[in-house]
């Protein structure tokens, strides 16, 4: 998840008041935010990605200084009108079809400001644009500009400029090849016909969205005063509220917010639009939801507190804030301006009767009659690979692979558990024997019955590893089981793989095949570098526990 | 010498001497009478009566004698047997379910959005073949239009396309929260207030190390309860903990997308002296419940993890030591005493 890096000496500026440092590591983490690390000069926090204003300095300060009661309510930010217009033409419908901007005007860049802005541009990409995807952030020096922008899709070969910090100019198609911005994000745009491309008024490239600006108009320094934003993508309410956070943000560096005319066809809308959005609020729902008694005056403050104006049973949501979708958002944020620390613990007096799931307490029974017979349970990993299951067992099987394990040793779910004993008998072979073992646990089938099209059963397998276990002993074992559970069951000659030949037996209840038994193959042993003999039994649990209940 | 140890063979040999006591020459100058001594009772002394006569020879019962070890449960499972006691004695039901999930009941019935980071190929497993599940018909509809204007709960959703060959993506599941949504959309009206809880493994996409594994123990626990609030939540987490050895709970602000409020739980380490964190809760959302259970109710729920609690009280240091299956261990380890 994020984490913002904040400068301490900047970030109480913004806030307005000065906390001792183990207050606000407290308030930090009671705000909802992980706080990672706590400096003299840096505070290092992290920012639930439902709260992507809240990740620059200015809007965590922002959140904070409410939080804390120094500034309170809605924050008003001014927005006058620029007069200057941005002209979407229709061919971006397909590639890239919206797009919110604005100026702004006054900003004073130093290196450190230069930095800020260019984190909460990049901070916004990876969350809230979802690595460019969803949203993708341009900021331009204004000087160097001449309006009105255009932004329209062109052939990639038509579209020549200089990229970001590349001294030559090339085509949108080399860039993506050859620029490192356009090897990490030239998937969002590789095989269109045509490319989303920002020009001004002397025709000049300004940017190819989402990938790179042009190095000429597109890189601020610290002799930037005005710049010039946008935010493209898909979802122009999406596009509108990420521009919002931008603003917001610059606006609490002194600087001025300037509205930018789009002209959308015959339609035309104005950005940034700040006005706070209306939400209405039940503050019953509020106070059942977190067993408050709350009044409505209280109820205000704590709103003020969360950077919300309260007023007639409805509130005022900043224009800033993307995650506020249903008014359970906002009985949220009063729980964490009412302050988590201060709810009390309750258990309410409510009769349920408890159960226990039947098939594990069938399990658990015969665990204990295993372990009665003084045999050890193991516990072991459904997820194994392919040379277990299936070369070392003298087998070739069917197995289910995982898509992207980054392990190659856990890359397939098993489809029996024998394998997993013999696993544990190599990995013990310095440790006394005799060694009795036992594992429960799930197997993996494809069955296109089942909902995931795989089906999962419960087997038990047992394992005897000794000088002198046979045949006798391992079925001995499988046989107390049965007449323990009151089954009858009936054992054929078989043949298998992993065990001798002669040696194994198939069996059976009420008429289904649930079980192999047998001495393990001496070529299966030496696989699995065992020198003693191994015995073993497989066990379909599920099924059993179906011929129980009938 | 040791230094030296290809040219030199150490050999250590250990000299006993035995040498007669006072008591002990003057039992031999007395001359010892073996047909006097019984050195093991057996049934035919029992039944003839001749150990009447005799004397059974003295052992030394303080002497040490070799180890034996029995059958055990494993460790973990003495463990989850007690976690699933405290549920039950506070009147919760079980819920099982299967490993493999489709991301709809996973992900998009918990109203995660369909391009939310957590869905990253890099944190969940994926199945490769059968890439895909089958989803519920007429539940998909209401699911879909949660996602995308909120169905009919007042929310506005998350305002985009929902795609349901997203959501038949099989995976493991990356949380037991899957058995709660898939338990509610099954549970009706009559049947609440309700309370159930589920012990068992979930996924994530890591490598093993020390300090990670890619599948552990998750205890899920949900309340359906039309009077619920967040206080009892807190009760209900506090009551658990206290009788897993930490009476001190607090909870903290935390972010998930299906719940609302969302809080972090943190136990007070008394060993540590310092808050740990083991696990996250909150309530549903109401666009998470009212699609499954047809109707809006808040649904206290929480899911904690419990390998560290249990690593700790076997004094495990390595998290893949728990799943080790070394025999040595496991015949000399203690039993779960709470």
């Amino acid at each position: 998840m994020p984490t913002i890096t904040i400068n301490r000496k900047v970030f109480e500026g913004l806030v307005g008041k000065k906390l001792p440092t183990e207050k606000l590591k407290d308030r930090i983490s009671m705000l909802g935010t992980d706080l990672e690390s706590m400096g003299e000069k840096e505070i290092i926090v992290e920012v639930f990605p439902n709260r992507p204003d809240m990740l620059s300095v200015q809007g965590f300060a922002r959140a904070f200084s409410s939080f804390i009661g120094h500034k309170t309510g809605l924050r008003h930010y001014k927005v006058e009108p620029s007069h200057e217009k941005m002209v979407v033409d229709k061919s971006v419908a397909d590639v890239r079809p919206y797009t919110a901007c604005a100026i702004i005007k006054n900003i004073h860049f130093d290196d450190e400001k230069i930095k800020e802005v260019i984190d909460i541009q990049e901070k916004l990409h990876i969350t809230y644009g979802r690595n460019r995807k969803k949203v993708a952030i341009g900021i331009y020096p204004f000087e160097k500009i001449k309006t009105p922008i255009k932004f329209l899709a062109q052939n990639p070969k038509d579209i020549i400029f200089q990229p970001l910090e590349f001294n030559k100019e090339m085509s949108a198609l080399e860039i993506l090849e050859k620029h490192p911005a356009g090897k990490s994000y030239g998937h969002l745009l590789r095989g269109k016909k045509k490319f989303p491309v920002f020009r001004d008024a002397n025709n000049e490239v300004l940017s190819v969205p989402p990938i790179i600006n042009s190095h000429k108009t597109g890189k601020i320094n610290e002799k930037t005063k005005d710049i010039f934003i946008e935010c493209s993508g898909f979802d122009f309410n999406v596009m509108k509220k990420c521009l919002n956070m931008i603003v917001c943000a610059l606006a609490e560096m002194n600087s001025k917010i300037y509205s930018m005319e789009l002209i959308y066809g015959n339609k035309k809308y104005t950005t940034p639009d700040l006005r706070p959005e209306e939400m209405k609020v039940d503050i019953n729902y509020i106070n059942k939801l977190l067993g408050l008694n709350v009044k409505e005056n209280e109820i205000k403050k704590l709103f003020e507190k969360m950077g919300y104006n309260y007023k007639n049973k409805k509130v005022l949501i900043p224009a800033y804030r993307a995650d506020v979708i249903h008014q359970v958002d906002l009985a949220e944020d009063i729980a964490i301006a009412y302050g988590f620390e201060n709810f009390k613990s309750i258990i309410p007096n409510v009769a349920t009767i408890a159960e226990e799931n039947k098939f594990e307490i069938f399990k658990n029974k015969v665990s204990n009659l295993l372990v009665g017979l003084d045999l050890m349970e193991t516990s072991t990993y459904n997820l194994t690979n392919k040379e277990s299951q299936c070369k070392k067992m003298n087998v070739d099987l069917q197995l289910i692979e995982l898509s992207n394990s980054i392990s190659s040793d856990y890359n397939i779910l098993r489809s029996w558990i024998i394998p997993s004993l013999m696993e544990i008998l190599r990995s013990n072979k310095h440790h006394e024997y005799p060694q009795k073992i036992f594992t429960i646990g799930t197997i993996f089938k494809k069955n296109d019955k089942f909902e995931t099209n795989i089906e999962e059963n419960e087997r038990l397998a047992v394992a005897i590893a000794s000088d002198n276990t046979d045949y006798t002993e391992i079925r001995q074992i499988l046989d107390y089981l049965f007449r323990s559970l009151g089954l009858k069951y009936e054992i054929l000659e078989t043949e298998h793989n992993s065990f001798i030949t002669g040696r194994v037996g198939r069996v059976i209840a009420s008429g289904k095949k649930i079980a192999y038994i047998g001495e393990i193959n001496p070529a299966v042993l030496t696989q699995w570098e065992l020198e003693v003999p191994v015995t073993a039994f497989e066990l379909n649990l599920t099924e059993l526990y179906e011929i129980i209940k009938k | 010498m040791k230094k030296r140890n290809k040219i030199v063979k150490i050999n250590i040999i250990k000299i006993i001497n035995a040498d007669p006591t006072e008591i002990g020459k003057k039992i031999i100058e007395h001359g010892i009478n073996e047909k006097n001594i019984i050195d093991r009772l057996t049934p035919d002394i029992i039944k003839s009566g001749t150990w009447k006569n005799k004397r059974i020879r003295s052992y030394d019962v303080k002497i040490n004698v070799p180890n034996i070890s029995g059958g055990k449960i494993h460790f973990v499972n003495q463990a989850l047997q007690y976690i699933k006691r405290i549920w039950l004695d506070m009147g919760f039901k079980e819920m099982t379910g299967t490993l493999v999930q489709t991301s709809f009941w996973d992900l998009d019935a918990l109203f995660v959005p369909q391009d939310h980071p957590a869905r990253d190929m890099q944190d969940t497993f994926y199945i490769k073949d059968p890439k895909y599940g089958k989803l519920p018909k007429e539940l998909v509809k209401k699911v879909k239009a949660a996602h995308e204007n909120g169905f009919t709960t007042g929310s506005k959703g998350w305002q985009y396309k929902w795609s349901d060959l997203v959501a038949k993506e099989n995976l493991l599941r990356t949380h037991n929260t899957v058995l709660s949504v898939q338990t509610l959309a099954k549970l009706k009206k009559q049947d609440l207030p309700a309370k159930f809880f589920s012990v068992g493994k979930v996924f994530r996409n890591e490598t093993l190390s020390w300090k990670s594994l890619f599948e552990f123990i998750q205890v899920e626990g949900i309340v359906v309860d039309p009077n619920a609030n967040f206080m009892h939540l807190k009760g209900y987490l506090k009551e658990f903990f206290a009788k897993m050895g930490f009476p001190d709970v607090r909870i903290r602000p935390a972010h998930f997308p299906y719940t609302e409020p969302s809080a972090e739980v943190d136990v007070f380490h008394p060993v540590k002296n310092q808050w740990v964190e083991l696990g996250g809760s909150g309530i549903f959302r109401p666009e998470v419940v009212k699609p499954l259970l047809g109707l809006e109710v808040p649904v206290l729920a929480w899911g904690l993890g419990m390998e560290r609690t249990i690593m700790e009280y076997y004094n495990i240091k390595d998290v893949r030591d728990v799943y080790k299956n070394d025999l040595k261990q496991l015949r000399e380890s203690k039993i779960w005493m709470k």
